[in-house]
């Protein structure tokens, strides 16, 4: 695959990052500040087009963009989250934002502790170890449910 | 008193079109915005008792134009300010559009916004409090479906109230870092000293402010305010130095705080969004591995309903014309004219008029088919799938589709063009299109290549002549990648959700295109065709076709220029006929050779070297005349015209040449 950049980070589809500044060339971020794409909106990379170009991405409150990688690669970003399914087990401690799952699914991951909310360390991918803070307790995911949730960095001694 | 004009402005993908066409019917017309190729609408409608016109304005994200739609939209906002306005937003996509509305509602005129597709609001239970909506925004705001026809009536109500009362608006207040609030402020004072504008200061201090065309277009209308110019010029450059920021980046800010402000106090969304309807599709339509081979299967479908079902209409109309040349050659009116005149009439005039007829049937089939693509929502995601390929070419994804078209037919592709995004991709794909083998030409060398070669080597040939074509088609791509014509613009497209076209809205643009196409390329067509009569048919003593004519000696005295290619002088001939269309190529070549049995005719003068050579030179050399008719059309350069011809002809020969000189060198014959 062609990697995907933003300035600072590599793209996959799944990421959300907030939008520091858009960037240097004039042209391309007159036409995204004219269309509402400004510092301090969160976009989501939903998918990426065959062959690696151009990205579709969502803007929280309205229809969907696509823009090529040349549009994209001299934002300024910073990620916001990303679903668990894209995580590395690197000690990082994340917050769970979102489960993007129908009921069943909310219900089945609420069981076993798992909120919107709820601080965790990833210990191993595939299948997905989670370790829960602060009690340590840990859960197994499947990689369907990996995708669905969606977690965001934080800081540890935040936590 | 002149009927009052309302304006409808509206970001892309609103339902804008949809809007036009409930408020006016067919009662439309279709033209050019003067200067640039961008479609203007105009029509007329009935409101309280008096005719109102109403101006379709492009597309436009906001009145700071980042493309040439939104200039023209801004330019006509300033320079002839309409009675009224009319905005459209989509309820599903309010923050982004609201960026436009409440730019046009500081403008001071009188507007009416309407919240377009509440019907997929509604679905999906998204709440919308119209009195905030009004109070902040400071003009009426209305829920709309324009599909079905809900609240037009109430529309056209408001409209009128806001038309008759003529009660100055009260723009809203948007709040602005307090050093461009006072330079606006101040600068606005400044202008009501001047002069009384019908826009509101503050707009007008602000485009004044951003200086390059909004200002003069703004001094053209008020000649006072050419004193303020270079003051606001420095306010500007002021203003952008203390908040660090250029101006219109700075007024985009504050605007969209505003719209997500609005959206926050007067929208309500459900708390649990299920997966949409068009997330479930884009899943497979949108899928990185399924997404291509679908695309390619539609394209396909499209490819053969247009030209399976074109072709039996383009025979039937043939026919007709057929024996309407043979009913009209027994008439004694005919009789009685001389020789010349007859051959004018039938061979050049009703030739020409069968050539225009002749393309009605894919036309309307290929906007029906297109528009179903575009209306569906279909055709942004085409773009996506295709978009890394056709930037090799320094193209958008949607020239794909126009390029396949040409493959069926030149003429219908070159007008499809004005779906692509910028003029620069409008008018490379048109350079570009005239290199796709069409079905006229496929009928030449279906011809040519039975006779001249075995029937195992002929389907080869053929194939060879398609794979020719693509190549043709990249290397000029990759000549004319250095070149821009037009002001570049960024790809950045919205994916608007899928929707169900509307039958009515279909059909009225296939209308719109054949009108179009007789009103615009007709004329030209049969120009071309009668100026090919009469360098094939003149002096009318002598054959037509034959040495003596005026084609006759110019073919002659072109013999050296193409006997580097082996193309004969007769064959030369034939080609100045292939310039009416090229499937004509055959029968002129019949009338040239003076015989019935052209098959042996060739193949006793015709090596198989030389028929590769004329088979390239026919696929490449110049457009027919109804393709070069559409281009100028389209692009309305005479330069652009002039360059597909020449940059066809100098192909033709340098590519028939090498094909030749390399033959013989490689020892065929």
């Amino acid at each position: 695959m062609y990697p995907l950049r933003l300035r600072n980070f590599r793209l996959q589809a799944g990421i959300t990052c907030r939008i520091r500044s858009l960037g240097s060339n004039p042209r391309i971020a007159d036409r995204l500040a004219q269309m509402g794409i400004l510092p301090g909106i969160e976009v989501t990379v939903l998918r990426i087009g065959p062959m690696g170009n151009p990205l579709e991405l969502a803007v929280g409150g309205s229809q969907a963009i696509a823009l090529r990688a040349s549009e994209t690669d001299t934002l300024d970003c910073e990620l916001v989250s990303l679903p668990l399914s894209l995580a590395r087990s690197d000690g990082q401690t994340y917050r769970i934002r979102a489960l993007q799952g129908g009921q069943r699914y909310q219900e089945k991951l609420a069981a076993a502790g798992l909120r919107p909310g709820v601080l965790l360390q990833v210990v191993s991918n595939r299948p997905w170890r989670l370790q829960l803070l602060p009690n340590n307790a840990c859960v197994q995911l499947g990689q369907g449910e990996a995708e669905k949730m969606i977690i965001e960095p934080v800081d540890s001694t935040d936590a | 008193m002149p009927n009052p004009t309302v304006g409808v402005c509206a970001s892309p993908n609103t339902g804008k079109t949809t809007l036009f066409n409930r408020l006016t019917g067919a009662n439309q017309t279709v033209g050019n915005w003067p200067g640039v190729t961008v479609t203007k609408k105009t029509g007329q409608f009935d409101l309280g008792g008096r005719k109102v016109d109403l101006v379709d304005l492009p597309g436009a994200y906001s009145l700071n134009p980042t493309s040439l739609e939104e200039r023209v939209a801004r330019d006509f906002l300033l320079n002839s300010p309409p009675d009224a306005i009319i905005n459209i937003v989509d309820a599903g996509n309010l923050y982004r559009g609201l960026g436009l509305t409440i730019q046009l509602a500081m403008s001071g005129l009188p507007m009416v916004v309407g919240v377009n597709m509440m019907d997929e609001a509604r679905a999906q239970d998204i709440e919308i409090d119209f009195a905030a909506f009004s109070e902040h925004l400071g003009v009426p705001v209305i829920p709309l479906v324009a599909r079905s026809g809900e609240g037009i009536d109430e529309l056209k109500r408001t409209l009128l109230s806001v038309l008759e009362h003529h009660t100055k608006e009260h723009p809203p207040h948007i709040s602005f870092p307090p050093v461009l609030e006072e330079a606006v402020s101040a600068l606005a004072r400044k202008i009501e000293q001047q002069t009384p504008t019908d826009l509101d200061q503050n707009f007008v201090a602000m485009r004044l402010m951003e200086g390059g065309l909004a200002t003069s277009h703004l001094v053209s209308r008020h000649p006072e305010l050419k004193v303020l110019v270079n003051e606001a010029a420095a306010v500007r450059q002021q203003v952008e130095h203390t908040l660090e920021n250029d101006l219109p980046t700075t007024c985009a800010q504050c605007r969209f705080n505003a719209a997500r402000g609005l959206v926050q106090e007067a929208v309500r969304h459900p708390s649990y969004l299920p997966v949409s309807l068009t997330e479930k599709l884009d899943r497979f339509l949108m899928n990185r591995w399924v997404g291509l081979p679908l695309f390619l299967l539609i394209m396909f479908l499209m490819f053969q309903g247009v030209f399976t079902l074109g072709a039996p209409l383009q025979d039937w109309l043939a026919t007709g014309i057929e024996s309407s040349e043979l009913w009209l050659r027994q008439t004694t009116l005919l009789q009685a004219l001389p020789p010349v005149m007859q051959s004018f009439l039938l061979d050049g005039l009703l030739a020409g008029v069968g050539v225009v007829l002749s393309f009605l049937p894919i036309i309307v089939l290929f906007f029906l088919f297109l528009s179903l693509i575009e209306d569906s929502g279909y055709m942004a995601r085409a773009a996506f799938l295709m978009d890394r390929l056709m930037h090799l070419l320094r193209l958008d994804g949607k020239a794909f589709i126009s390029l396949l078209l040409g493959y069926g037919c030149n003429v219908p592709a070159v007008m499809g063009t004005r779906i692509l995004s910028s003029r620069h991709n409008r008018i490379l794909a048109m350079l570009l299109i005239p290199f796709t083998l069409c079905s006229a030409r496929l009928q030449v060398f279906l011809f040519l290549s039975a006779i001249l070669f075995a029937p195992r080597l002929a389907g080869l040939v053929v194939f060879g002549l398609y794979l020719l074509s693509f190549v043709i088609i990249i290397l000029v791509g990759l000549l004319l990648r250095p070149f821009r014509f037009g002001d570049p613009e960024p790809f950045i497209m919205e994916l608007p959700p899928y929707r169900l076209p509307l039958f009515r809205t279909v059909l009225l643009r296939a209308w719109q295109e054949i009108r179009g196409f007789l009103k615009r390329a007709a004329t030209l067509i049969v120009l071309g065709v009668i100026a090919i009569w009469f360098l094939t048919h003149v002096p009318a003593s002598v054959p037509p076709g034959s040495e003596a004519t005026l084609a006759g000696r110019i073919g002659l005295s072109l013999a050296p220029v193409f006997e580097p290619l082996g193309i004969h002088w007769a064959e030369t001939v034939a080609l100045f006929f292939g310039f009416i269309a090229k499937e004509i190529f055959i029968g002129a070549l019949a009338v040239v050779y003076g015989t019935a049995n052209l098959g042996t005719a060739i193949g006793n003068t015709v090596t198989p070297l030389q028929g590769l050579s004329l088979m390239v030179f026919t696929l490449i050399y110049t457009p027919c005349v109804a393709t070069l008719a559409s281009i100028q059309a389209e692009s309305r350069s005479v330069r652009v015209t002039l360059l597909s011809v020449a940059l066809g002809l100098a192909l033709a020969w340098l590519a028939s040449f090498l094909m030749y000189q390399g033959g013989l060198l490689l020892g065929f014959h």
